[in-house]
C-alpha cells in the first residue's frame, strides 16, 4: 500500500508576492479607470452602444456590485459627450383640439428661448391690444356703428311718429313697450272725451291706431335684425383692429423661427386665436383676490399661450445619459398632473411633466431591471415606448377607469434612445424565456464576469484599481503588503486560488473597513495588519450562528467524534451560507447494510429532506457497488444512509464519497478513523470529483479539532481536483506547517478508504480477485455471501410454494 | 356749504326713471350731494299721459322686444308704474346710504317735465336722469354696452357745460368748473353764441372761472342753441351735462324736453 502524502503548507494558500510590486503605497500608482477582466462584456457594450439599429438595446447581466453601472455610465458619458445634442421638446396648446396638446420640436436651447418669446409676446399683446381698442380711431368707428343703428331705428320710429301726429296721434312709451294715443292739445285724450265723440270718429280712430300698430310691428320686427347686423359689424371691427394690433407682433416672433415650419404653423394658430379672443386681452388687469384655491397668476384664458418646456437641452453637452433610480410608470413615460380648483380636478397642457424617456431621448437611459419589474406597468410602458418608438403620455388612472376627470391626450413624441438594463443573470434568462418581446428589444447582452485570472499582470492592474478606489473614496493609500493581502482575500472570496474577484462592492467595503482600522491605529497608510483586522471583523460580525453550531458540537449536543475509529460511521462536511457569510461544520454520516435487493436507501430522501442531486449521488453508489462487486450476480445488498442530527434539507453530492466510505466500512466491518473528515463526490468508477466550498469545509473541521485539541492525526480528505481552490486561513496553514493537521488530496475511493481505515484497498488480479485481507476483498466476500444467502432463501421459498400448489388449485 | 362763493346748495332734486340713465343720475346726484353735503330729493313722476291712454277702450301696447300687440289696461299700467317707483326708490336709498346722505323720495302724477320743474322750484340743483321720449335712447343701450365692453377709463368722459352768459349759466359754470377740477375730468364748455364776438367774450368768462392753466378746458361755439348742444354732448361722450335753468318755466320745459330727447347722460340743472 502506497502511503498518500498530505499537502504541503504551500499548496494550501497561494500568496500574492508583495515583492512583485515596485511601489511603496498605492498613492504612487496611476489611476486605473478601466474595468478589469471584463473583455466579453466590454466588447458587448461597445457593440451595443455603437450599433444604431432598432432593438439593439443592452442588458448588462451579472450580480450586483460588479461595477457594471459605474463602468457603463463612465463609458456612455465619454461616448455621449461627442454625440450631437438632441432637440428640445415643448408642449403647446392645440387651439383646434385643446385636449390634445401639440408637441413642438426645437433645436437644443431653442425651447427656453421660445418659451421666453411667447411670454414676451403675451405681455406685449396685453399692452398693444387694449391700446388699439382705446384708440380714438376704434372708439369713433364703434360709436359710428351705434349711431348708425340708433339713427336707423330712430328714423323709422320718427317717421312713424310723424305720420301718427298728422292724425293727432302720439307714439308713447309704456313701461313695457309702445302705444299709440289720440292727442288733443298736447295731452292724451281722456276716456270721457273719447266717449263723447261720434261713433264714426271713434271707429276711424280705432282703425287708424290699428293701421299704425301694424306699421310699428313691422319696424319692431326689423330691429333684432338690425341689432344683429350691428353686432356683426362690431365683431368685424374688433377683428380688424385686433388683427392690426396682433399681426406685426406675431410676425416679429415668426421671423425668429423661420426655419421651424411647425412653430410657424403654431404661431399662425396663435394669431388666429388671439384675434378671435381679443376680449381676453382687454379685461382689466386687476382681479379680485381668489377666495378659494391658489392665487391665480394670470387670467386662465391667457394660460393657453404658454409654452410647457418639457425637455431643455440648453445647458447640456452632448447626448444625455440618464439613470432612472425610481422607474415607476409615470417616472418613465411622464404624467399629466391635475390641480384642484374649487374641489374639482382640472388640467391643461402646462401640467404635462416629462418622464425619464423624455429626458434621455436622443441619448441613453439606464435602469435597474429589478426595480423596473417591481413597478406596476413600468415594464409594459417601457416596451410599448420602445416598440412604437414614441412616448405617449397616458394616465394609468384613466386607462383603468380608476379616476374620472378631465384629462389630456398629448401628441406622442418620437423616441430615439438606447436603454441599458442592469440586473442579475436570472432576470435576463427569465425575461428571455417568458417575454417574447424581450429578445426583440434587448438584442445585446453584456455578461459580466465575477472573477478574473490571477497573474502577475493582473495583480498590478488590481493594485492600480485598489489605489484608484482608495483615492475615489478618500481612503488612506495601501502599502504593498496590504495590496497583496487584499488580492489574496478576493481570491478567497471567489473560492479559487487562481482567480480574483471582480466584485467591486465587496472590494470597496474591505478597503473602507481596512482604512477605518488603519486610522484607528494611527497609521498613515493601510497595512497588512489593517486588512487582516478588517477581514476578521467582517467574519466576527457575521459568525454568531457558526459559533452556536460549533458550540453544540463541542458540548456534545451534536455528536461528532474526532478521535477513535467506528464501523459504518464517517465525518462528512456540510457548508451553510447565511447572508454573505459561508461556513462549514462536520456532520456524522452513518451507513448500515443487510440482505436486500440491491438498493441503497437514502433516508434523507425518504423523508423529503434530500434534494435531487443528493439522491443522484446515492443512486450512483448502488451502481458503483453493482459494477465493482457484483458484475456477474445479482446485488443482494440493502444499505441505509443517514446524515445524523440534521434537521433541515441536505442538497448536493459532495458527501457521496463519505457515504461510500461508510458503506464500505459497514460491509467490510473495518472501522473508519474519526480523526479525519472527508468531502468529495464520486462517480460510478469510484473516481473522486471536485466539490464547492472546500476552504470552508476544511476550516470547519479544523475549528472543531482545534477546540478539542489537535492530536496530530487529524485532517481532511479533499478531492485532488480541488487543490487549486485552496486559500485556507493562516491558522490552518500554520497548523499544517507544524504537522498538527493534514489535508489529503484523494483521486479515487480506494485512496480515501485506505487513509480512513489504514488498511489496503486492494487491487484485483487478472481473475478479478482481490488480495486477501484487503478492504475490497472483504466487501466482495460479504456481497457474495449476501448473494448466496439470497439464493438459499429463494430456493426455500420455491420449495414451500411447490408444496402448496395442488391445494391452491 | 358753498360750491363757489355765491352758490349755496342745500337740496338736490333727482328726477328718475328705471332706465340706465336713471342709475347714472342717482350716482351723479349722490356724489354731488356728498361733495356739498346737501340733502337728496328723489322724484318719480307717474306719466299722466300713460294712465289716460290706458283708460281708453281701444288702448293697446306693442311689446318692445316681442313686437306683439296686447291690450293695455289701467290697472296694469298703474301697477307697472308703482313697481318702477319702488325700484327707483331702492336705487336712491342704496346710493344715499352709501354716501350717508339725508334723503327723501316722492311720487307725483302728471305731465313729466312740468312736474319735475314744479318740484324743482324749491331746490338749488336738479339732476335729471330720465329717458326722454326718444325710443332710440331706450333701444340703443345694449349696443352701446357691447362697444364699450372692456373699456378701461370712464374717467376720461368729460363734463359738459352749456353756457350762454345768463345768471343761472354763470352758476352752472362755477359748479361745473369745480366738479371737473375735483374729479380730474376735462370740462367741455358749449358756448351758445351765434356771433363770434359774443363767443370770445363768453369764452373769456368761462376761462376766468375754469382756468385752462389749472384744469383741462375746451370751448366750443354753438350757434343754433339746443340741437347742437345735444350733438356736441353725445360726440364727446359726456358723463354729465351741466346747464343753468332758464328763468321762465315754459322755456325751461322746452329745453329739458328736447335735451332729454336727444341725450344719453344725466342732466344737471342749476337754478
Amino acid at each position: 500500500m502506497k502511503k498518500l502524502e498530505p499537502l504541503a503548507p504551500e499548496a494550501l494558500y497561494r500568496r500574492c508576492d508583495p515583492g512583485q510590486f515596485s511601489f511603496t503605497t498605492t498613492a504612487e500608482l496611476a489611476d486605473h479607470m478601466e474595468i478589469i477582466g471584463q473583455d466579453r462584456a466590454v466588447q458587448a457594450v461597445r457593440f451595443g452602444v455603437g450599433i444604431k439599429r432598432e432593438g439593439y438595446n443592452l442588458f448588462a447581466l451579472g450580480p450586483t456590485g460588479l461595477g457594471k453601472h459605474t463602468f457603463i455610465r463612465r463609458f456612455l458619458e465619454s461616448q455621449a459627450a461627442a454625440e450631437p445634442l438632441p432637440a428640445d421638446w415643448c408642449y403647446v396648446n392645440d387651439f383646434g383640439e385643446p385636449h390634445r396638446p401639440k408637441a413642438l420640436r426645437l433645436p437644443a436651447g431653442g425651447g427656453a428661448r421660445f418659451r421666453e418669446d411667447m411670454a414676451q409676446l403675451v405681455e406685449e399683446l396685453r399692452v398693444a391690444i387694449p391700446a388699439a381698442f382705446d384708440s380714438d380711431e376704434y372708439r369713433l368707428r364703434a360709436e359710428r356703428l351705434d349711431a348708425d343703428f340708433n339713427e336707423r331705428q330712430e328714423k323709422a320710429l320718427k317717421e312713424l311718429g310723424e305720420e301718427a301726429s298728422r292724425h293727432d296721434i302720439a307714439l308713447l312709451h309704456t313701461p313695457t313697450g309702445f302705444s299709440f294715443a289720440p292727442m288733443k292739445k298736447g295731452e292724451v285724450l281722456g276716456s270721457e272725451e273719447y266717449g263723447k265723440l261720434p261713433k264714426e270718429q271713434q271707429d276711424k280712430m280705432v282703425q287708424l291706431v290699428a293701421a299704425l300698430e301694424a306699421k310699428l310691428e313691422k319696424i319692431l320686427r326689423k330691429i333684432p335684425r338690425w341689432r344683429k347686423e350691428r353686432r356683426e359689424k362690431h365683431k368685424a371691427l374688433n377683428r380688424e383692429v385686433g388683427m392690426a394690433a396682433v399681426a406685426h407682433l406675431i410676425d416679429e416672433v415668426k421671423e425668429a423661427y423661420a426655419g421651424e415650419p411647425e412653430v410657424l404653423a403654431y404661431l399662425d394658430g396663435v394669431n388666429q386665436d388671439v384675434v378671435d379672443n381679443v376680449d381676453d386681452f382687454r379685461k382689466s388687469q386687476e382681479r379680485p383676490a381668489a377666495l378659494f384655491g391658489p392665487p391665480q397668476e394670470e387670467t386662465d384664458s391667457l394660460r393657453r399661450y404658454r409654452v410647457n418646456l418639457l425637455v431643455d437641452h440648453g445647458n447640456s453637452k452632448g447626448a444625455p445619459v440618464v439613470f432612472e433610480d425610481n422607474p415607476t410608470y409615470q417616472n418613465l413615460v411622464g404624467r399629466v398632473e391635475h390641480m384642484s380648483q374649487l374641489g374639482t380636478l382640472v388640467t391643461d397642457f402646462t401640467l404635462i411633466k416629462p418622464g425619464a424617456l423624455h429626458r434621455a431621448n436622443g441619448g441613453y437611459l439606464l435602469i435597474d431591471v429589478y426595480k423596473l419589474l417591481s413597478q406596476p406597468f413600468a415594464w409594459e410602458g417601457l416596451k410599448r415606448a420602445l416598440n412604437s418608438r414614441k412616448i405617449s403620455i397616458e394616465s394609468l388612472g384613466q386607462a383603468y377607469s380608476l379616476i374620472s376627470t378631465v384629462s389630456l391626450e398629448p401628441e406622442p413624441i418620437p423616441l430615439d434612445l438606447k436603454v441599458i438594463l442592469f440586473g442579475d443573470r436570472l432576470y435576463y434568462y427569465l425575461l428571455h424565456h417568458y417575454d417574447p418581446e424581450f429578445q426583440e428589444l434587448f438584442k445585446v447582452a453584456a455578461d459580466f464576469e465575477e472573477q478574473v485570472d490571477r497573474s502577475a499582470g493582473n495583480d498590478l492592474l488590481y493594485a492600480r484599481l485598489i489605489g484608484t478606489l482608495a483615492r475615489q473614496e478618500g481612503l488612506l493609500p495601501l502599502d504593498r503588503e496590504a495590496v497583496a493581502r487584499v488580492i489574496e482575500q478576493t481570491a478567497r472570496s471567489v473560492g479559487d486560488a487562481e482567480k480574483v474577484s471582480t466584485h467591486m462592492e465587496s472590494l470597496t467595503d474591505l478597503l473602507r473597513e481596512a482604512d477605518h482600522w488603519a486610522r484607528e491605529a494611527g497609521r498613515g497608510a493601510v497595512d497588512r495588519h489593517a486588512v487582516e483586522r478588517a477581514i476578521a471583523q467582517q467574519i466576527r460580525r457575521a459568525d454568531r450562528v457558526r459559533d452556536r453550531m460549533h458550540e453544540a458540537i463541542l458540548r456534545g449536543t451534536v455528536l461528532i467524534d474526532t478521535e477513535g475509529a467506528r464501523v459504518g460511521q464517517v465525518n462528512g462536511l456540510s457548508v451553510l451560507e447565511l447572508g454573505n457569510f459561508a461556513f462549514a461544520q462536520p456532520t456524522r454520516i452513518t451507513a448500515t447494510t443487510r440482505l436486500g435487493d440491491g438498493n441503497v436507501v437514502d433516508i434523507e430522501r425518504e423523508v423529503n429532506l434530500g434534494g435531487a442531486i443528493h439522491s443522484k449521488g446515492v443512486l450512483i453508489l448502488s451502481a458503483f457497488f453493482a459494477a465493482r462487486y457484483a458484475k456477474n450476480r445479482p446485488l443482494s445488498l440493502s444499505g441505509s444512509l443517514v446524515f445524523e442530527q440534521t434537521y433541515g434539507g441536505v442538497e448536493g453530492d459532495s458527501a457521496s464519497l463519505a457515504e461510500l466510505c461508510a458503506l464500505l466500512s459497514s460491509l467490510s466491518a473495518v472501522p473508519l478513523k474519526q480523526s479525519l473528515a472527508i468531502t468529495g463526490s464520486v462517480n460510478q468508477q469510484g473516481e473522486v470529483q471536485a466539490i464547492g466550498g472546500v476552504n470552508e469545509k476544511i476550516e470547519g473541521f479544523y475549528d472543531i479539532c482545534r477546540a478539542r485539541g489537535l492530536n496530530g492525526g487529524q485532517g481532511v480528505l479533499i478531492p485532488g481536483s480541488n487543490i487549486k481552490h485552496l486559500m485556507l486561513r493562516a491558522d490552518v496553514v500554520e497548523a499544517v506547517r507544524q504537522g498538527k493537521f493534514q489535508v489529503y488530496p484523494v483521486r479515487t475511493v480506494d485512496e480515501a478508504i485506505e487513509l480512513l481505515t489504514g488498511a489496503a484497498a486492494g487491487e484485483p488480479d487478472a481473475a478479478g480477485h482481490y488480495p486477501a485481507g484487503s478492504i475490497n476483498q472483504r466487501v466482495s466476500a460479504r456481497i457474495a455471501s449476501l448473494s448466496e444467502m439470497k439464493q438459499k432463501y429463494a430456493g426455500l421459498a420455491r420449495a414451500r410454494n411447490k408444496g402448496k400448489e395442488p391445494k391452491s388449485r | 356749504m358753498t360750491v363757489a362763493d355765491d352758490i349755496v346748495i342745500r337740496r338736490i332734486l333727482v328726477a328718475l326713471d328705471t332706465s340706465r340713465r336713471g342709475a347714472a343720475a342717482v350716482r351723479a346726484a349722490a356724489e354731488l350731494a356728498a361733495a356739498v353735503q346737501a340733502e337728496l330729493l328723489g322724484l318719480f313722476v307717474e306719466d299722466i299721459n300713460l294712465l289716460r291712454l290706458a283708460d281708453l277702450p281701444f288702448a293697446r301696447e306693442m311689446g318692445l322686444h316681442s313686437a306683439a300687440s296686447r291690450p293695455l289696461d289701467f290697472a296694469a299700467v298703474e301697477q307697472a308704474l308703482r313697481a318702477q317707483a319702488a325700484q327707483v326708490e331702492r336705487l336712491l336709498a342704496r346710493a344715499a346710504e352709501r354716501q350717508r346722505l339725508r334723503w327723501s323720495f316722492q311720487v307725483t302724477r302728471g305731465q313729466v317735465v312740468a312736474e319735475v320743474l314744479a318740484v324743482a322750484r324749491d331746490v338749488d340743483l336738479v339732476v335729471v336722469g330720465k329717458a326722454g321720449r326718444s325710443i332710440g335712447a331706450r333701444l340703443g343701450g345694449a349696443g352701446h354696452r357691447e362697444a364699450a365692453r372692456g373699456e378701461a377709463v370712464p374717467a376720461r368722459r368729460p363734463l359738459v357745460l352749456v353756457f350762454d352768459g345768463s345768471e343761472p349759466a354763470a352758476r352752472a359754470l362755477r359748479l361745473a368748473a369745480r366738479l371737473a377740477r375735483e374729479a380730474g375730468k376735462a370740462l367741455v364748455a358749449m358756448i351758445a353764441a351765434p356771433k363770434n364776438a359774443d363767443y370770445q367774450r363768453l369764452r373769456e368768462q368761462v376761462e376766468a372761472v375754469a382756468d385752462p392753466a389749472r384744469q383741462r378746458v375746451r370751448c366750443h361755439q354753438v350757434k343754433a342753441a339746443i340741437g347742437d348742444v345735444c350733438r356736441g354732448a353725445r360726440g364727446v361722450r359726456a358723463e354729465l351735462v351741466v346747464l343753468g335753468a332758464p328763468g321762465d318755466s315754459r322755456s325751461a320745459q322746452e329745453l329739458v324736453d328736447s335735451l332729454l330727447e336727444a341725450m344719453d347722460c344725466p342732466l344737471v340743472l342749476v337754478r
